[in-house]
């Protein structure tokens, strides 16, 4: 924690509103099998030292390969995961140990849309009783029925047919229950919310409305999104700001353009060359070669230096030395990269 | 029956929505059984099935009304006699009789009151208990569940027949007894069962979704698990109602279940299982009167299962009616 605030550069030009969401050196840890019988259980770093600020009204989008952490970070920002090290700061106000009934009362801000739209909705409940549990469940209101109107509402808001609200969810396509999974998570009104790959469940043709329908919400009511995707393009739509993730670490963030435009890490690099590109006369690499693979058998995680010395063409000495830290560089731009800037 | 549930249901919608509420009231009580029968009757096995457990149920409860003769009342001179439609039959014994010269059918008329109060009642004594401790361990997992599950394996490696006699013969042997005995020893199996839907359900982000949203535990396990533990559970208890039905009849025939002069039909099969070669209706009938309650059950509980989950129930309702649009096609 104390070597962080150095790592901030107090010449940062202070944020016009104070950042919404906060996360500051956030570690966790798993616990995995142990060596042989007797061993010790092995420690699973999910993530490490993640740091970033999110501002109102801006969706964050968190990008990675599988495995990366990025889900266990939403769940962590949700504080359903003890962390091994770090805060987490919701409004100002520090929720890092925050538990029981204050846990609950928090999540009136703070909601999650779910990646698969089939399994997060009880299949025995109504529409109306899964959007209006919240309500119910935090006291706003005495009984389901009372909770018919904001339901309604909630239903217009979320461009569903007003007529479902007394349908159980299997008379539902996969783009309109996620509509339920999203307006059941507005119920109570949040400022944050956390998509947990909202769209990759779905059809192509349906990712749109639904990603549409999220940024419409997000001008109409000032939400704030940290939309968590491996869909390169749908988070490029959809965010302010894309932090990218690999192996529990964050390796680069910065605006959507110029992740798209500049890379600076390599890995970053790499990513977004297995995008593929349908216009052919468009491909980064001239249509030539195969997109690269992330070679992650050459990776070191010896500790010392940096990981990914062994892919890149810059690496020099001080990789082989010093591991980077993840920093802000020039125009807001964050990476763990000591060439930053140095192109 | 079609006809009177609707007209039932008809008549109740009308008066809901003419009349004020001083009729309302009685009327408005009738409109779900009008509407239980009338989704019951689409499925004509679960329809018989439930309409025989009706029957069953008054025709038990009735039995001392309905019964020609004494279930007790012995007669050394018509000892064996077979049912009144085969040779040598002697007249006022429908069924014929056993080998005290009891007459089987009010046997099994009062036979009907034990067997289905203590497998009714042990079921869902067992059930209930079994149910909750099953949740109560999945859902909390750690030490709650290491506990709960170890006093369920101890018990279930205790031989329960001898658990139950040694109960029996401590508190002595009475109606009473039996039910609180075998519900003590069978409770256990619902706990397992539970215990490991409910640990997986617990994963299933629906589940996660209720705890997002802000819902306390009890509210998850009674609103989100207990409902998708139904099927399952209506399946188990059917066959442990067999298993107590059974039970039963082993304590009876030992001496330490159901007393004489009162029977049961578990007692009537145990009983006439001696004479099956020279006399097959002692032991048949009684038999008979398990399988077709149990298949009864079955029949019902195949309906209910299907009501209690939406999208069957639903699948099962346009099936009807593409059955109907077929038939009116035809014609």
């Amino acid at each position: 924690m104390t070597d962080l605030s150095n790592r901030f550069e107090p010449a940062q030009p202070v944020p016009s509103a104070p950042p919404i969401l906060s996360v500051r050196g956030l570690c966790v840890t798993f616990d995995g099998p142990g060596e042989g019988l007797w061993g010790p259980p092995k420690k699973v770093q999910a993530l490490d030292n993640i740091t970033f600020d999110l501002a109102r009204g801006k969706t964050l989008g968190l990008v990675g390969e599988s495995g990366s952490g990025k889900s266990t970070l939403g769940r962590a920002i949700l504080r359903r995961l003890p962390l091994s090290n770090g805060r987490v700061f919701f409004e100002g106000k520090d929720i890092t140990a925050v538990k029981g009934e204050a846990l609950r009362r928090l999540t009136r801000n703070i909601q999650l849309i779910f990646q698969d739209p089939y399994t997060s909705l009880n299949p025995r409940m109504k529409v109306l009783e899964l959007i209006a549990e919240p309500l119910l469940v935090h006291g706003l209101v005495s009984s389901i029925d009372e909770a018919r109107d904001q339901v309604v509402e909630l239903l217009r808001l979320v461009n569903l047919p007003v007529e479902t609200i007394d349908r159980f969810p299997h008379s539902f396509s996969g783009g309109q229950r996620q509509r339920i999974g999203i307006a059941r998570a507005l119920a109570l009104k949040p400022q944050l919310i956390i998509a947990d790959e909202p769209v990759s469940a779905l059809d192509v043709s349906v990712r749109a409305q639904v990603v549409n329908l999220m940024q419409d919400l997000q001008q109409e009511l000032g939400l704030t999104y940290v939309f968590i995707a491996h869909d390169l393009s749908v988070v490029r739509h959809i965010s302010h700001d894309i932090a990218i993730l690999h192996r529990g670490h964050m390796v680069e963030m910065a605006g959507r353009d110029a992740i798209y435009e500049t890379p600076e890490h390599p890995y970053t690099k790499v990513l977004l060359s297995a995008v593929p590109e349908p216009d052919p006369s468009h491909r980064r690499n001239g249509g030539v070669n195969a997109p690269k693979t992330v070679p992650t058998q050459t990776l070191s995680f010896d500790g010392v230096g940096c990981r990914y010395r062994t892919c890149c063409d810059k690496a020099g000495g001080h990789c082989q030395r010093e591991a980077p830290p993840f920093a802000k560089h020039e125009g807001g731009h964050w990476a763990a990269c000591w060439h930053v800037g140095m192109t | 029956m079609t006809i009177t549930s609707s007209s039932m249901s008809d008549s109740s919608t009308t008066h809901r929505s003419t009349t004020p509420s001083m009729t309302q009231g009685p009327l408005m009580s009738f409109a779900p059984i009008g509407r239980f029968l009338k989704e019951l009757w689409r499925d004509k096995a679960g329809f018989a099935g439930f309409a025989f457990l009706v029957l069953l149920g008054l025709a038990a409860l009735f039995a001392p009304l309905l019964a020609p003769h004494d279930p007790a009342a012995q007669s050394v001179l018509a000892r064996l006699k077979p049912p009144i439609w085969m040779e040598g039959s002697v007249s006022g014994h429908l069924l014929g009789t056993d080998m005290l010269g009891r007459d089987i059918l009010s046997r099994l008329l009062f036979g009907a009151r034990s067997s289905l109060l203590v497998s009714v009642s042990v079921v869902a004594l067992a059930g209930s208990f079994g149910v909750m401790a099953g949740l109560v361990a999945g859902y909390k997992g750690g030490l709650t569940d290491a506990l709960i599950m170890r006093v369920v394996d101890v018990q279930v490696a205790f031989p329960g027949l001898l658990l139950t006699l040694l109960l029996v013969a401590v508190i002595g042997p009475s109606t009473a007894t039996i039910i609180i005995v075998l519900a003590f020893s069978n409770w256990m199996i619902y706990t397992r069962v539970v215990r490991g839907i409910v640990m997986s359900l617990r994963q299933t982000p629906f589940v996660e979704a209720a705890e997002v949203v802000g819902c306390k535990s009890a509210r998850i396990i009674l609103k989100h698990i207990l409902p998708n533990l139904i099927s399952p559970l209506l399946t188990l208890a059917i066959l442990e109602f067999t298993n107590i039905i059974l039970a039963e009849a082993a304590l009876s025939f030992l001496g330490l279940g159901v007393q004489p002069p009162a029977t049961s039909w578990g007692l009537d099969v145990a009983g006439g299982k001696n004479y099956m070669m020279i006399a097959w209706w002692p032991i048949t009938f009684p038999g008979l009167c398990i399988a077709m309650t149990v298949l009864s059950i079955n029949l019902f509980a195949n309906w209910l299962r299907v009501t209690t989950e939406p999208a069957e129930r639903e699948k099962r309702y346009a099936r009807g009616r593409a059955a109907k649009m077929r038939r009116a096609k035809k014609t």
